[in-house]
């Protein structure tokens, strides 16, 4: 009985840490007055868009592999696993079709990045916002 | 280098790197470098040969890659038909508006010699449309530019079938735009230039061993498109170019006279993150030579966290109108199953069944075959 409570308990502690992952927010400068959606979003960091609705260059920044803000981004706006994003980026890089969005981590580079360049897109933890950066809507 | 081509080429990719760096400070520039490892041990389980036929091959024999003569030869396990390394280098600027790119492929089947088979310039010209100068994979079919890196496949090594013809590479220029329209995003490829294999790897395993073949394509041209929504894409191809060759181990100095080739193709792609399906066709239109090739492949797969089992059928079907009994023809049957290791590695089984479909006058050449092979693929 002892070790069906314990392993209840470790169940609840998973789950509660699984609710509790903190939901991340898409960055960009405040200057830039493009409008896009999640599938622009989703286009730009798999290689597949570069350049805003205006034209000008995309500058997408990614965090660190082993970050809580890169797994959530990964799985709730991309929607794909990290080995399903290492895939498809070992396709556009050897095949020289883009090249891999710049690391900003964590949080406070990724917003001081994105809010010193006009081009740059990110994300942050939702706890981590500021008005340095403009938030694009899911 | 000798092609004037080619070396206008690089004069061209030179010139477009320089003006980018002069028009940046110098210290802009950028280098990256990444890599992918393949270490693939397999063995021949059975099969049938017939004695009649010696091209030199231990068989019952496996081909895996005929472009690049991998051939799992009977007898004890093998390591070096698939194994191989590739490390690329990129140096770019303006945030890689402009780069130089170069790709170093070592290979078992190669005795691990390294050969640059990529080399290229790309300029970003605006936000839809790049141009690239230089040598770079030929994209007959949907994975030719990522044949060689293992991790980005579901397989340990593509069905033979379609992935196998004798000119991989091509030096020469590619322009490709990409327009989001609505939901899909579209992208059009438009590439041209020409290829010379000195002693190609593919025509050892018809004309033997030990043989040594030249072949040559010139005039390459043509598109691919294709439209993409989520987690679908469909893909167009038409490339033509002139085909030639020559026997060099049989005493020809003369390449063939210049035969005009058409190549077709289409392919459907889905990968939702659990259901993985695809669907390829080839046709070759080689009417002034020999005849029609058609080629057609069938897979699914399903991932259950870090397993993928996937199952595929290939089959390849000659077509020699002026000579039925010598058509070759051969089908794959390839059961696989790939386990997610970690981020950037993954391990894979694959089990093959290769049936001989040729015609009686083709000859047996290699015969049915059966190949398990087992596969540690990474990107670095």
């Amino acid at each position: 009985m002892r070790r069906a409570s314990l392993l209840l308990g470790a169940l609840m502690a998973l789950c509660a840490a699984r609710a509790h992952a903190e939901d991340v927010v898409i960055i960009v400068n405040k200057a830039n007055l493009n409008a896009v959606d999640i599938e622009f979003v989703r286009r730009v960091y798999t290689g597949a868009l570069k350049g805003w609705p205006d034209g000008t260059p995309v500058l997408a920044f990614d965090q660190s592999e082993d970050t809580e803000s890169r797994e959530q981004f990964s799985a709730t706006v991309l929607r794909k696993s990290t080995a399903n994003l290492k895939a498809i980026w070992s396709q556009n890089i050897f095949t020289g079709k883009a090249m891999p969005p710049r690391l900003a981590s964590p949080d406070l580079e990724m917003k001081r990045v994105v809010a010193g360049d006009r081009h740059a897109i990110g994300y942050v933890r939702r706890s981590q916002l500021d008005d340095s950066v403009r938030v694009i809507e899911r | 280098m000798s092609n004037p081509l080619h070396k206008a080429l690089a004069a061209l990719a030179a010139c477009m790197l320089a003006g980018a760096v002069r028009a940046e400070d110098a210290s802009a520039v950028e280098f990256s470098g990444s890599g992918f490892l393949s270490v693939v041990a397999g063995k021949v389980l059975g099969g049938t040969h017939d004695p009649a036929t010696d091209l030199g091959y231990r068989c019952p024999c496996f081909i895996s890659d005929y472009a690049q003569n991998s051939v799992y030869e009977s007898g004890r396990v093998r390591l070096l038909p698939d194994s191989r390394l590739g490390l690329q280098g990129t140096a770019a600027t303006q945030g890689g508006r402009y780069a130089l790119t170069g790709q170093v492929v070592s290979r078992g089947s190669d005795q691990g010699r390294p050969e640059l088979e990529w080399a290229y310039a790309t300029a970003e010209l605006n936000s839809e449309w790049t141009l690239q100068v230089g040598r770079k994979r030929l994209p007959l079919f949907i994975s030719s530019e990522v044949q060689d890196v293992g991790y980005a496949l579901p397989w340990v090594h593509l069905p033979p079938q379609l992935y196998g013809w004798e000119i991989v590479n091509y030096n020469g220029v590619n322009l490709s735009w990409r327009k989001p329209l609505g939901d899909w995003l579209a992208t059009v490829n438009l590439l041209g230039g020409s290829e010379t294999a000195r002693d190609s790897d593919y025509w050892h395993i018809y004309n033997g061993k030990h043989s040594r073949t030249d072949a040559r394509w010139r005039d390459i041209a043509g598109a691919e498109a294709k439209v993409t929504r989520d987690w679908f894409d469909l893909r167009l191809v038409y490339i033509t170019s002139l085909t030639q060759n020559r026997i060099v181990s049989a005493g020809e100095t003369e390449y063939s006279s210049p035969a005009r080739q058409r190549i077709h193709g289409l392919s459907l792609n889905a990968d939702d993150g659990r259901w993985v399906a695809r669907a390829e066709f080839l046709y070759i239109d080689r009417r002034t030579d020999y005849g029609f090739d058609h080629a057609q492949l069938l897979a699914a797969g399903y991932r259950f966290g870090n397993w993928l089992p996937l199952l595929s059928y290939a089959r390849y079907r000659q077509t020699v109108p002026a000579a039925p009994d010598t058509a070759e023809g051969h089908d794959t049957w390839s059961a696989v199953l790939r386990y997610e290791w970690s981020h950037s590695s993954a391990l894979k089984v694959q089990l093959d069944w290769w049936r001989d479909r040729v015609a009686p006058a083709f000859g047996s050449m290699h015969g049915d075959a059966r190949l398990i092979s087992v596969a540690y693929d990474r990107v670095f």
